[in-house]
This record gives C-alpha cells, sequence and structure tokens, in this order.
C-alpha cells in the first residue's frame, strides 16, 4: 500500500515538473535577449528601483524579544515536560543565543556591517522582497528545477541501477564509465552544459541531475544486489516470473537502501542547484544572491543563504519522515 | 486416525499399481567443481573446459533412484553434507541433476512450479516487508485467484497454522516459531500436490520443533498431501514419516530405505518407536 502512496507522489512530481517546465521551455525558445547578449530578467531588480524596505526592527528590541522567546520555551518546558521534547529546547536556544550573539556584535559595531549584516537587516530585507513577489519567483524558480532535475535522476537512476546489480556483463562495462563520471564534481560540467544545452533551465537541470543521480544508482545497485537468494526462490517457488522477482522482492527488498540514495541524492542535488544557479539562469535562489553580489547588497545575499538552509532543513526532515514510515517493517 | 490412514494407504496402492509416482527420481547424481584461484574458492555446476586449473570435483549425490507416491511422508535423513538439501532442491526445480532424470507426475521437472512449494530451511525465507496476510496472501496474488477467495483461503490458513490475530503483523516481531508457521501457511495456502521442506525446524528450541511437528502432522492428514521432509535428526525422522531414506556420508547415496509402520499420532514412549529410532541410529553410524 506504501508503494502506491510512493508511487503517487513521484507522478505528481512529474506532473509538477512537467507543468512549471513549460513556461522555462517557451522562455528559452523566445530567446529574451538584451543587445549584449546576455539574458534579461523579466522582473525589476529591488534595488535599481530604489525601493525602500520596511523599518528594520529595533536591533535591541528584536534580541529582548529573543531572549524572551527562549525564556518561555524554558518555562513551557519545566511546566509541560511531556510535550514539549528537550532536544527541542535545547537546539532552538542554541540557535537563539548564537542569533543573539550575531546582532549584538554588530549592534555594539565590533564588525562592520558591510562583512556581516545583522539579523534584523536580513528580516526586513527577506520581508520587503516577499511583499514585492520577488523571493518567491526564486523560491519557485529554484524549487521547480530541483523537482524536475530530482525526478529525473529517479527514472533514470533506479532503472539503470537495477540493470546493473542484475546482469553481469552490463554492469562490467557500465561500472567503468560510472565510475568514471562520478568523480567529477558537477558543476565542472557547467562549461560543457551551456555549450550543449544553451542559456536557461537545461544545463542546470543538467548539473542538478547529475548530482543526485550517482547516489541514486549506487544505492539502488548496493540495495538490489543485498536482495537475499532465498527472497528470490521463495518467490519463484510461489508462482511469480522474473517480473515478480524485479518488483514483488528486489524492490521492496532494496527501498530502504534505495531512499537513502534519493535522501543523499537529494541533498546534493540541492547543493548542485545553488551551484548551477549563479550562472546561466535568470531565477532562483542562487541567483538571487549572484545578482545581489554584484550590488553588494549583503542583507539579500544572507537572506538567500537563510532560504537556502531553510528549504534545506524542510526537505531533509520530509525525507527522514518518510524514511522511517516506509521502514516500518525493518 | 485410522480412516485417514487407511485412505492414504488405499491411493498409495492404486498409484503404484498404475506406476504412477509423483515423484520419480531416477539414477540422479549431482556434482559440482570447485576451482580455486588466488586462494578464493569458485563453485561453479559446470566444468570449465577451457580453464588451467584443475578443479576439485565435489559430489553432492551419487545415483540416488526414488519413487515417492502420492499421500506419502518421505523422510530424508542423512549426516550434514550428504546432500540432501541438494536433492530436495532438485525436486523443486532450483537445481538440476547433473546425470539422470528427475520427473513430477512423468514429466520432468524444468523449473520451480507452485505444485512443489518449497519450505526453507531459515525462517528468513518470509517477506519481511510483507505482513503475515501479505506473506500468506501472496500465492493466491500470483495465481490470479478472485479477490473473495483469496480472502477466504487465506483465512482458513491462518486458522489453520494458529496465527488468528497476527494478520496485521509484520515479521521482525514473530518468534522463529511463527515465523516458520508462516513459512508453512504461506506454501499450503495454494494447494501445492506436494510439500517439500528442508530442516524447517532445525533452528527452533525443542518444545516449539515438537509443536510444529505435531502441526506438520495434522496439515498432512487433513489435507492428503505428499510431504518430503528432510531433516539430520533421527527422531524427527522416526516421528513423522512413514517412510525414511537414510542417506550415506557424501557422496550421498541411499543407504537403506525404512518404512515406519506406526500410526499417527506417534508417541515417543512407545516401545515400537524407540525400536525404530535405534535402528535408524544404528544405520547413520555405520
Ligand atoms: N550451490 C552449491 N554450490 C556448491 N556446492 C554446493 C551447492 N549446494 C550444495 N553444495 C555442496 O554439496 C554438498 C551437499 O550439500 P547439501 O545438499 O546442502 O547437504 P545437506 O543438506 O545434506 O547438509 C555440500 O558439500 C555442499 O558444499
Ligand atoms: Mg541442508
Amino acid at each position: 500500500m506504501r508503494y502506491k502512496k510512493i508511487a503517487l507522489v513521484l507522478t505528481l512530481m512529474l506532473v509538477l515538473g512537467l507543468i512549471s517546465v513549460t513556461p522555462a521551455i517557451t522562455w528559452a525558445a523566445e530567446k529574451k535577449y538584451d543587445q549584449k547578449g546576455g539574458p534579461v530578467a523579466t522582473w525589476d531588480r529591488p534595488i535599481e528601483k530604489g525601493f525602500e524596505v520596511g523599518e528594520a526592527l529595533n536591533p535591541v528590541h528584536f534580541m529582548i524579544g529573543i531572549a524572551v522567546g527562549v525564556l518561555i520555551l524554558h518555562l513551557l518546558r519545566s511546566k509541560f515536560p511531556k510535550v514539549v521534547p528537550l532536544a527541542a529546547v535545547r537546539a532552538l536556544t542554541s540557535i537563539g543565543v548564537a542569533v543573539i550573539i550575531w546582532e549584538l556584535v554588530l549592534y555594539l559595531q565590533l564588525v562592520r556591517s558591510v562583512f556581516l549584516p545583522p539579523p534584523t537587516a536580513v528580516l526586513a530585507k527577506l520581508q520587503g522582497h516577499w511583499q514585492k513577489g520577488y523571493l518567491q519567483i526564486h523560491i519557485w524558480a529554484s524549487i521547480k528545477r530541483l523537482f524536475i532535475a530530482f525526478f529525473l535522476a529517479i527514472i533514470t537512476g533506479i532503472p539503470l541501477g537495477f540493470l546493473v546489480a542484475n546482469f553481469r556483463r552490463f554492469s562490467d562495462y557500465i561500472d567503468p564509465i560510472l565510475n568514471l563520471i562520478r568523480v567529477v564534481p558537477p558543476p565542472a560540467w557547467l562549461p560543457f552544459a551551456i555549450l550543449w544545452f544553451g542559456i536557461g533551465n537545461p544545463p542546470s537541470i543538467y548539473i542538478i541531475w547529475l548530482g543526485a543521480f550517482f547516489p541514486i544508482v549506487l544505492n539502488t545497485i548496493r540495495g538490489v544486489k543485498d536482495t537475499q537468494q532465498i527472497h528470490v526462490e521463495s518467490m519463484l517457488n510461489l508462482g511469480g516470473n522474473k517480473m515478480d522477482v524485479y518488483s514483488k522482492v528486489m524492490l521492496p527488498s532494496a527501498f530502504p537502501t534505495i531512499f537513502t540514495g534519493l535522501r543523499i541524492g537529494f541533498g546534493i542535488a540541492w547543493i548542485c542547484l545553488v551551484t548551477a544557479e549563479l550562472v546561466a539562469v535568470d531565477a532562483g535562489l542562487g541567483w538571487m544572491i549572484d545578482d545581489a553580489r554584484t550590488l553588494l547588497d549583503t542583507p539579500t545575499i544572507l537572506g538567500g543563504m537563510v532560504m537556502i538552509c531553510m528549504f534545506g532543513i524542510i526537505f531533509d526532515t520530509i525525507f527522514r519522515k518518510t524514511e522511517k514510515e516506509i521502514a516500518r517493517w525493518q | 486416525m485410522g480412516k485417514i490412514n487407511e485412505r492414504t494407504l488405499t491411493s498409495i496402492a492404486k498409484n503404484a499399481q498404475n506406476g504412477n509416482h509423483v515423484i520419480a527420481i531416477e539414477n540422479v547424481s549431482k556434482c559440482f567443481f570447485v576451482y580455486t584461484s588466488h586462494g578464493e574458492e569458485v563453485i561453479t555446476e559446470k566444468r570449465r573446459w577451457f580453464s588451467r586449473r584443475k578443479p576439485c570435483e565435489l559430489v553432492a549425490l551419487k545415483d540416488v533412484s526414488l519413487n515417492i507416491d502420492h499421500g506419502e511422508f518421505v523422510a530424508l535423513l542423512g549426516p550434514s553434507g550428504c546432500g540432501k538439501s541438494t536433492l530436495l532442491r532438485i525436486i523443486a526445480g532450483f537445481e538440476f541433476p547433473s546425470n539422470g532424470t528427475a520427473k513430477f507426475k512423468g514429466e520432468e521437472i524444468k523449473g520451480p512450479d507452485p505444485k512443489r512449494a518449497m519450505i526453507f530451511q531459515s525462517e528468513r525465507a518470509v517477506f519481511p516487508w510483507l505482513t503475515v496476510e501479505g506473506n500468506i496472501g501472496l500465492g493466491p496474488r500470483l495465481q490470479d485467484m478472485s479477490s473473495e477467495e483469496r480472502k477466504e483461503r487465506v483465512a482458513k490458513t491462518i486458522e489453520l497454522i494458529q496465527l488468528k490475530g497476527f494478520e496485521k503483523t509484520y515479521p521482525k516481531t514473530l518468534s522463529g516459531g511463527m515465523l516458520q508457521r508462516v513459512a508453512v501457511g504461506r506454501a499450503i495456502v495454494n494447494h501445492p500436490e506436494v510439500l517439500l521442506m528442508d530442516e524447517p525446524f532445525g533452528a527452533l528450541d525443542a518444545q516449539t520443533r515438537h509443536s510444529l511437528q505435531d502441526h506438520v502432522v495434522r496439515i498432512w492428514q487433513s489435507i492428503d498431501q505428499t510431504i518430503v521432509f528432510v531433516t539430520h535428526d533421527i527422531e524427527e525422522a522416526a516421528y513423522l514419516a512413514n517412510r525414511v531414506v537414510v542417506f550415506t556420508q557424501r557422496p550421498g547415496q541411499i543407504k537403506e530405505v525404512v518404512k515406519i509402520d506406526l500410526p499417527h499420532p506417534r508417541k515417543r514412549t512407545n516401545p515400537e518407536f524407540i525400536e525404530y529410532r535405534n535402528y535408524l541410529a544404528d544405520l547413520i553410524k555405520h
């Protein structure tokens, strides 16, 4: 039953990917280049428009606020020790203290804010971008790119892993090539990716796909090879054919290992995503950071990093939770 | 007790008259070839004619002939490594004889078949990613049975192996004895014609083993099944089978076939039983 659910999620990802890739394709087809040949952003860069972000929070209030929040958390913990987990309290305390120190260092002007903008400035920037709709554009651009590439990595990686694990001759020929390509960090492909696929989504999707592909393939191979002979024989004995062995024995038996591959692959894809977006695209969190760099807009740079960090954590949590659910039988 | 035994005996007699054995093994031999290169052993079934290295020949079975009729409970008894499992795997269709023929109902065995259900030595053969119900229902599912019939059969089987209440449980939380019962249920749910069991209770404690042995006898009696049971435990063979095939040390050859004319259920304290057991023990020793 759970495999049906997973299949549903994968299909949804595909549909989402297909829908979101269409505007990207049309955009690439229209080739919106300016006279200098560079891609033109299809929206206003907020800083050029000179729009003012909302008033930043008072740093003192901000620090006191966080300190109070942490204290309240500890109070809650002592009142309801069963509801509030200790690990969460400690984690939030440590993050809260770090943020306070960060703000304090800048408030006392121990570091110049050009080198490290204070949290209040970052928050104000993020809020301003959000109101303008600027932030959402980039988040969405990154996520859809990631999903397409990740989906492609799944539908190419898992079948290839099955082939390599099951056919000795095939694996003897494919393995060396896989191992040669595997050791090249995916971003090194960027120049060729652009040469082959042009400007826009395709080269970055290629890079991200490459990043996610290898952990998925390798873990699929390992998982499938670890399938116990006795399970295969049981399936044949019960009247199953070769396909039944693949789909009803090898797949479920290898699934936890494959899923670990998916999680690792997703992590690497996320890293490749940001790297690939520094070039060759006109939207995405990586692009937002790079664009802000040219303007020395440090709060936006840091804001972009915060967003990347947040989404990374969200996706990783989802993966961990799903992994636990899937491996219930273990 | 009498009724069922009479019935099985008459059906044995009938089949014997027709010369129509369920399983017919004729002069079966099985050898493996062991090549050693760089300290690593490679075992193959075929001789590598172009290999520089000379293989060490490992004869697991030598000239074994055996006929098994419908309704029989045959035990294959012999010391460890004498080729009992190999013979059973040949009957199951996982391996093929190097020489001789193995036939099932007059036709050569070409591969695994749900009509010859195997219960493996290890309880790990149960699929850990399926619940008890899922494991037992898998066979019928593969046979394209209608879902109502399947549910009914699965429920009946679960009752027969006395695992009611554990339908939705995953194997990891079950004990070894329960797992082996699931394996038995998974095999019998398809109504196989022959049940092949490879030391299925070897790894269990004595008490569980005894209760599962009684279980197997009950199943054998209730659905009039042919069972081939591999064991190295003399008492187990004497307790269960009506024919015990005693093997020699490797290369496995049949030393003697002992008929055990005791009605089921048997008592381990019965003097006749003890006589049979001692006789088998003597055979194994010499
Ligand atoms: N697949 C195989 N490959 C190589 N050797 C095997 C294989 N199966 C069995 N043998 C060898 O054949 C002999 C008989 O094994 P087996 O039938 O398992 O004995 P038993 O079940 O009576 O203990 C053993 O020496 C074993 O090493
Ligand atoms: Mg054995």
